[in-house]
């Protein structure tokens, strides 16, 4: 689930559109063609359950389907239960992996499916994973539910996860000492503070370990992910420029156009470019 | 050489991705081992097991944000790869 939402069935609807492979171009009577392909998987009575499931992907259905005769709420009810039951006919076919995630950003009629299908599984060869942050109060309990919380991380496996990042290279104690209290066994914490020092320039390889090249900054680990990638991106200045202005001029920009406007050199710009793809900010 | 026409590179963001979750997306720039989660994979591949034998199963995964929820669904999408199953993702 890539983003929050809250209107109804948004992630069920991404799914929908991303599986049956709509393209932008198509028609309506495409996407129903691939839609009604998508539901054959799953029912064999693909011609009942198609235009519910092409309201809820905002198809017009033309003269193909009469119009549903339908209140809102038994609209609602029979779509759950078709989306449940596709999963439901999929299962028949072979065992089915159900990934869920982040659920905490749920809208309240997804969360309507997911009950229904929880409350189904037992009889079904499926095997549904929910994902959620701890503050999502999950009401699900039954002896085929299995609640797992993901703790954080010993010092010594922090210390794996470094280890790993500097590829078997030692880091100065006093590094070391910082990532351990930064970073409170948060495996992305570890992962995006050893990446940032390492990139900052505070370090050089001698043999088998790294020295500090000067005293060592207070180190702090970004709010969120998005502080965290500005912060790498403040240890490529002047690179963050090009990145900034690059992003302020759109999707898509020529070297020319940035050129002029960054004020760099010719030669700069290039590194700074070729810097952006290297640390995988740019495409390219 | 004035007027004559030469290439110009176009650079650009070349729209979003086809990955299908954040942490695809995030990740497309390299990835450590998981790290300290064995219990939780085995517990996970358990339950694949049992739902396979048509005793469906649930699993409730929790945690802060960092912690690695999706990095687990990751591992457990990757250990699954080679059995023939369907994956439904949202």
């Amino acid at each position: 689930m890539p983003y929050y939402t809250n209107s109804a069935f948004s992630p069920i609807i991404a799914q929908l559109e991303r599986v049956a492979r709509f393209a932008r171009e198509d028609t309506p009577a495409q996407k129903l063609d691939k839609l009604e392909a998508l539901l054959a998987q799953g029912t064999a009575q693909v011609a009942e359950v198609a235009p519910l499931f092409a309201a809820l992907l905002s198809i017009p259905t033309g003269d193909c389907y009469p119009p549903l005769p339908l209140s809102p709420e038994r609209q609602k009810a029979q779509t759950i239960a078709a989306l449940v039951d596709q999963v439901v006919g999929l299962s028949r076919r072979q065992p089915v992996l159900c990934l869920v995630e982040d659920v905490h950003w749920c809208d309240p009629t997804t969360l309507d499916v997911l009950d229904q299908l929880v409350s189904q599984v037992p009889e079904l060869r499926v095997l549904v994973i929910i994902t959620y942050r701890p503050e999502f109060a999950a009401a699900w309990t039954a002896s085929h539910i299995t609640a797992l919380t993901l703790t954080r991380l010993s010092r010594a496996q922090v210390i794996t996860i470094v280890t790993q990042l500097t590829t078997g290279r030692a880091l100065p104690t006093e590094v070391l000492a910082q990532i351990l209290a930064r970073t409170d066994g948060i495996p992305l914490f570890v992962e995006e503070l050893t990446k940032a020092i390492l990139e900052a320039g505070l370090l050089r390889e001698v043999g088998e370990h790294y020295a500090l090249t000067g005293p060592l900054p207070p180190l702090a680990i970004p709010a969120t992910l998005q502080d965290s990638l500005m912060a790498r991106l403040d240890r490529l200045a002047p690179v963050k420029e090009v990145a900034q202005l690059g992003a302020a001029l759109g999707r898509e920009f020529s070297y020319e156009f940035l050129a002029a406007m960054a004020l760099l050199g010719d030669q700069e710009l290039q590194e700074a470019l070729e810097q952006l793809v290297r640390a995988g900010l740019r495409t390219g | 050489m004035k007027g004559v026409p030469t290439p110009i590179p176009v650079y650009g963001v070349r729209g979003e991705s086809a990955a299908e979750s954040r942490f695809e997306a995030a990740i497309a720039t390299g990835l450590t081992p998981l790290v300290g989660r064995d219990e939780e994979i085995s517990l996970v591949l358990r339950r694949w097991a049992q739902a396979k034998a048509g005793e469906g199963q649930v699993v409730l995964l929790a945690g802060e944000p960092g912690i690695g929820k999706s990095r687990l669904t990751q591992t457990i999408r990757e250990r699954l790869a080679a059995e023939p199953h369907l994956r439904l993702q949202y």
